[in-house]
Parts: structure tokens; sequence; C-alpha cells
């Protein structure tokens, strides 16, 4: 979103505005925008927007776990959720396409604000799967969380 | 006689204030211009979360003595 004044009177002063969508940036960001003008001496100036967007919930050490390894020994995987809010949260469910392949376990580290979510292959069959859990929370601005899960389950 | 003294001062007095409309124009037309002013061109946003829409204003001065056009602003 960019708006500005067209004609600056000499001796006024005018507005340029300048916006960003943070659903399109994550972690620190700049932004550089060009001013043209009808200015002899500075026909253009560089102006720059700076930040940093954080996720409402993190996922460490991201929104995705493999499982691999041999039948019957592979290792559970685990991730941590972490609220970024000062306000806690409640994990209201959490679902899977993956009924016979895997099960999950989650753990309250810091009530409202950090969870371990260890999840294990219980496949009795050797072979490759793909899924996904879901975790739903009650935060109004995230009320899903998407974890890919993907299964390498070799024969003994 | 005295028309002949009257015409070539005339003519002169025209040359002279030909020359001085002209010479003043030309100063004017370089005298007259824009001139941008920003008393900051970069601004630092505090930590934001995702999805929220943030947007700032420059200000601008014309300290100029012509009209200020800003003829595009592009992104890079």
């Amino acid at each position: 979103m960019t708006r500005y004044d067209r004609v600056i009177p000499p001796g006024g002063t005018g507005q340029i505005t300048l916006g960003i969508d943070t659903s399109k940036e994550i972690d620190e960001f700049q932004k550089k925008a060009i001013v043209w003008s009808n200015d002899p001496q500075e026909e253009r100036i560089a102006l720059f927007l700076k930040g940093e967007v954080k996720p409402h919930i993190s996922l460490v050490p991201g929104g995705y776990l493999s499982l691999q390894g041999i039948r019957r020994q592979v290792p559970v995987e685990k991730l941590e959720i972490i609220n970024n809010h000062k306000q806690p949260l409640k994990i209201t469910a959490v679902i899977h396409d993956l009924p016979d392949q895997i099960q999950w376990r989650l753990k309250e580290n810091i009530p409202g604000f950090s969870y371990t979510l260890e999840v294990e292959a219980i496949s009795t069959k050797a072979g490759d799967f793909s899924g996904h859990l879901v975790v739903q929370t009650d935060l109004t601005q995230k009320p899903e969380l998407v974890i890919i899960v993907n299964g390498y389950i070799e024969e003994n | 006689m005295i028309k002949n003294l009257i015409k070539p001062s005339t003519g002169l007095i025209f040359l002279i204030t030909i020359v001085l409309l002209g010479s003043r124009l030309f100063a004017g037309q370089s005298e007259n211009t824009p001139v941008i002013h920003l008393d900051q061109t970069t601004h630092t946003f505090p930590t934001a979360f995702e999805g929220e829409q943030l947007s700032h204003s420059f200000k601008i001065i014309n300290r100029g003595t012509a009209d200020l056009e800003i003829l595009d602003v592009t992104h890079t």
C-alpha cells in the first residue's frame, strides 16, 4: 500500500505513506521505496522500512516431522510448540489423517506457553507414508497449526 | 532636431528594457525550483505479529520556490 501527495506548494508539507503486509514477511525485513520528484538537485530519494515479524506460535525446529527407521524401531520425533503472545493459550485438539501409521503425545512444559509434541510411528508395515497433524488452539489469530508428517519405514 | 534626439534614446531605452526583462525572466527560471526535504528516510517498526498491517507516513517539506511534484514512488 502506497499513498502520497502529488503536488506540494513552496513552503508546504506533504506525506508519503508506505505499508507492509506482514503475512508475507517473516523474521527481520527491510523494504525500500524510491521517491521520484521534479527537484532538479534530488530527483530520487530512497526510503526504508525495517522491522521484525514474529509468528503467533512457533514450531521448533519447524512444521515438519520425518519418521525414519526400521519397523518397530523408528525413533520418536519431537517438536516444540511455543506461544509468542503474553497471554496463555489452550491446545484444544490434535487431529491427523494417519490413524494406522502414527500416534502422538502432548507434554505441557510451561502451561499456556510451551508444549512438546511427540510423534511415534506405529505402522506394522514397511513403506512410506505422508500426512498431516493439525494442532488446534483457542488463539483467534492462529486457530490451527499444520504439521507435515512423512514416514520411511524399512523392513528388518 | 528634437525628433532626431528622441528617436535614438527611445530605441536605446527599449533595448535596455528588453534586455533587463529578458535577464530577469531568465534569472527567475533558474531560481524558481522545488527543493525536496525529508527529516527521516528510515523507519523501524516495533516487533509485529504475522498478519498485522503496518504503515508509516514520511513527512515531505518543499523548501523551494516552485511546486514540488512527486512523480512516482517505486518499490525495489
